[in-house]
């Protein structure tokens, strides 16, 4: 048998014939076909069940309301592309704490505490927040003797 | 008693934020389904569902209440997973109905089946990876056809209206998609098992 019966076979299986055409497939089908059939099922159970299994529980609500809380700005997509663009998991408990610490050396480098303009009291600290983890950056320091100040980084990691 | 799509529907036209959310919960599964297979990326079948499930959102005002809801909404996934396939780079080509609809192999389906129960493939971790390996296999245009035509069970005229071809394209795309998908799973089978 070729393509084109197949093909025919395959419209019998999706149900896109009309039914006088049905009966006619139906009257002449033969032991291979009656396979195929059964071939092109199994075929799609094992596609629609491997996909659904993936999907699992998969809870889309709160970036759907993040965003249209945002009026539609994207909050849920930036979510999701700030994950992948610091290389996260898909949930904050994959984080490593590989991360944590790149996290707080660019905070290091880009808000370099230690030369705050708003450093009256000798203490600057800054703190990045992202879905529940914090990294903290802060400096004590006696502000006219430069050399005794101290530079501290903490990680918190919240439960959700 | 659970309210049907159709109440749901009516509900979230009025404003009911309760009856979206409960649209939202009931689909989005099958929905992250489809775009998983799709776009083959979790972080994108994310974003991609949500996309959906704003557009709804937005314009369920405009829904006809005769259309099944399910099918309005896979339709607004397809779409928009396609959408993100064609600004991929490199995907652009292979969406090309010329190239897409031409299958070497004129061979038909094999009478076998390839002797993996379908409700293995809930609980077997190993067997899902080789599906999803195999989907990934298929070109895009092909498997963007399997998906919805296994998952969603969308009809070769909604496929054809979403991917704007022919239904003698989907036809085809169908078929060999099917046949392949058949041809790895069968040697995934032969090889899994060894020779008594």
């Amino acid at each position: 048998m070729g393509k084109a019966e197949d093909e025919r076979l395959q419209r019998y299986f999706d149900g896109e014939m009309p039914a006088s055409e049905r009966a006619e497939i139906e009257a002449a089908l033969t032991e291979d076909d009656q396979l195929k059939l059964a071939a092109l099922g199994e075929v799609r159970g094992l596609v629609t069940n491997a996909l659904l299994a993936e999907a699992g529980e998969i809870d889309l609500l709160p970036g759907i309301e993040a965003r249209l809380r945002g009026g539609g700005t994207g909050a849920g997509k930036a979510e999701s592309k700030a994950r992948r663009r610091w290389g996260l998991g898909a949930h904050p408990a994959s984080w490593s704490s590989g991360f944590l610490a790149a996290a707080a050396a660019v905070l290091l480098l880009v808000f370099q505490p230690w030369h705050s303009a708003h450093a009256q009291n000798g203490c600057d600290i800054e703190s990045l927040d992202t879905y529940g983890a914090v990294v903290t950056v802060f400096r004590i320091g006696d502000t006219p003797h430069k050399s005794d100040e101290t530079t501290t980084v903490i990680f918190t990691e919240e439960d959700d | 008693m659970e309210p049907d799509d159709k109440q749901l529907v009516e509900g979230a036209r009025r404003g009911d934020a309760a009856a979206f959310r409960q649209l939202v919960t009931r689909h989005q599964r099958r929905a992250y389904a489809v775009a998983l297979g799709m776009v083959h990326d979790p972080d994108d079948a994310r974003d991609v569902c949500q996309e959906a499930f704003l557009k709804v959102h937005k314009n369920i005002g405009t829904f006809e209440g005769d259309a099944q809801f399910f099918t309005w909404l896979y339709r607004i996934v397809a779409n928009l997973c396609i959408d993100h396939l064609r600004k991929k780079r490199g995907h652009q080509v292979e969406f090309d109905e010329a190239l897409a609809h031409d299958d070497p192999d004129e061979g038909g389906i094999a009478p076998h089946r390839t002797g993996f129960d379908p409700a293995r493939a809930l609980s077997d971790k190993e067997l899902r990876k080789e599906i999803l390996a195999a989907l990934d296999k298929l070109s895009p245009a092909h498997r963007t056809v399997l998906v919805m035509r296994e998952v969603e069970g969308l009809s070769y005229q909604e496929m054809a209206d979403t991917m704007k071809c022919s239904i003698g394209t989907i036809m085809s795309r169908l078929f060999h998609a099917r046949k392949k998908m058949q041809q790895m799973l069968i040697a995934y089978r032969k090889a899994a098992t060894p020779a008594a």
